[in-house]
């Protein structure tokens, strides 16, 4: 999964417990920090698409919290010890206590990262357009996006987006694997063609 | 870590007893450490460590102990994984798959098509492995025992990018049994063909970040040295 999570709290019971929670669902990468100050944008890699935090908020995380959520609009979820109330200096789109349940933390984190619209694999299962199958048999006979292009009178970069798609719900990607599909759903007729030279 | 049991170890994997045995390691550790079993067997235990960590953990990078292996002891490491595919995981699936096309009553091409595609995949990682047997390692020994770079060989660069081929298509392999077979085969067979599959992904995906995350990083700050 692409991006990160970003989890700010000064305890560490807290946020390693937090981040293997959230590691037994998502394959994305966690950053715990202890304070603010190790966070470092040039560093760290992928875009942050969550911030989990303390409620009990330095003037510092304050600063760097309200940079996330009004200029890159990043859901922020606090992380409440005990029964204080959520501080108000920051609309938190959520908050964890101790007492949340791991399903209840599951349900929140795809909610706020948005899993079922941006992820590929959402796409799985959704049967091929007519269009999408006229590319897949042209790929599966061999020919370059280019000849595609050509062929069906649309521009290269429609065929790549095409491709794409294709890779995206059938969870196929090589060439030789596409052909197979192909053949597999009776896409190409295996007679006319010459499987053992085009894989 | 290092004085922890090597039982408790495969008791909490035991996929990893194919690990072990590459380090020349068999049953019958008894109550002895790793630390113990490690020096009794002439390994570095820190190296035999960060190699089960990769193996159990996928964002495991030993970056401060890199400096106190030998890429010798990596080298020999990954020689011992490409004889344990060679010699025992790929035959063993090639077989599960004959098997299972011989038990196919029906006699479908659907389980022809997927042996094709797995032929030619199986070809590609073979042409993989013997270059890096060929290609690779010889290169990075003469790196360490002579200190000097055969100035004919591109260096480790080139050979980073062969891996991304060969595991997507062994991911499509996987995609076309597991969605798009016609469920006429031998369920037995066939599962026991998926979990080999499976366990031969986790160790070649292990096997390539061995390569990309320690071994490539050691040889490109020696590369720089000499």
């Amino acid at each position: 999964m692409k991006g990160r999570i970003l989890i700010l709290h000064e305890s560490s019971i807290v946020a390693e417990g937090l981040a293997a929670i959230i590691h037994k669902y998502y394959d994305i990468d966690i950053q715990t920090l202890k304070s603010s100050g190790d966070f470092d944008v040039q560093r760290s890699s992928g875009e942050v698409r969550m911030i989990i935090a303390s409620n009990e908020l330095t003037d510092e995380v304050y600063g760097l919290l309200q940079r996330f959520k009004t200029k890159r609009q990043i859901p922020v979820i606090a992380v409440i010890d005990g029964s204080e109330e959520i501080n108000n200096k920051l609309t938190f789109d959520h908050s964890f206590n101790i007492k949340t349940s791991e399903q209840n933390i599951q349900e929140i984190c795809s909610k706020y990262l948005n899993i079922g619209s941006v992820e590929t694999n959402n796409k799985e299962g959704i049967l091929l357009s007519v269009r999408e199958k006229d590319v897949l048999k042209l790929v599966a006979s061999g020919l370059s996006n280019k000849q595609i292009a050509q062929k069906l009178f649309i521009s290269v970069h429609t065929v790549i987006s095409h491709r794409k798609h294709i890779t995206e719900k059938t969870g196929i990607k090589s060439v030789s694997g596409l052909t197979i599909y192909a053949i597999l759903n009776k896409l190409i007729d295996t007679e006319a063609y010459n499987i053992e030279s085009g894989l | 870590m290092p004085n922890d049991k090597m039982i408790s170890i495969i008791r909490s994997n035991y996929e990893l007893l194919p690990v072990l045995n590459r380090f020349g390691l068999k049953l019958g550790f008894k109550d002895k450490t790793v630390k113990e079993i490690c020096e009794e067997n002439y390994i570095n235990p820190d190296f035999f460590l960060a190699i089960i960590n990769t193996y159990n953990n996928k964002k495991y990078f030993p970056e401060k102990e890199l400096s106190s292996f030998s890429p010798l002891e990596i080298v020999k490491y990954l020689k011992a994984t490409h004889i344990y595919y060679l010699e025992y995981l790929l035959p063993r699936i090639d077989d599960l798959l004959k098997e299972l096309i011989r038990q196919n009553e029906s006699k479908s091409q659907d389980l022809k098509m997927i042996e094709m595609f797995y032929r030619n995949y199986k070809q590609e990682l073979v042409s993989h492995i013997r270059e890096e047997e060929e290609m690779v390692f010889p290169y990075v020994i003469d790196l360490v025992q002579n200190k000097s770079k055969i100035s004919s060989h591109p260096g480790i660069h080139a050979f980073e990018k062969e891996h991304s081929n060969v595991e997507i298509k062994l991911n499509d392999l996987k995609n076309l049994i597991l969605k798009y077979v016609n469920p006429d085969y031998d369920q037995n067979t066939c599962n026991e063909f998926i979990t080999n599959l499976f366990r031969f992904e986790k160790d070649i995906m292990d096997h390539s970040r061995i390569e990309d995350k320690i071994l490539i990083p050691m040889v490109l700050s020696m590369e720089k040295s000499v």
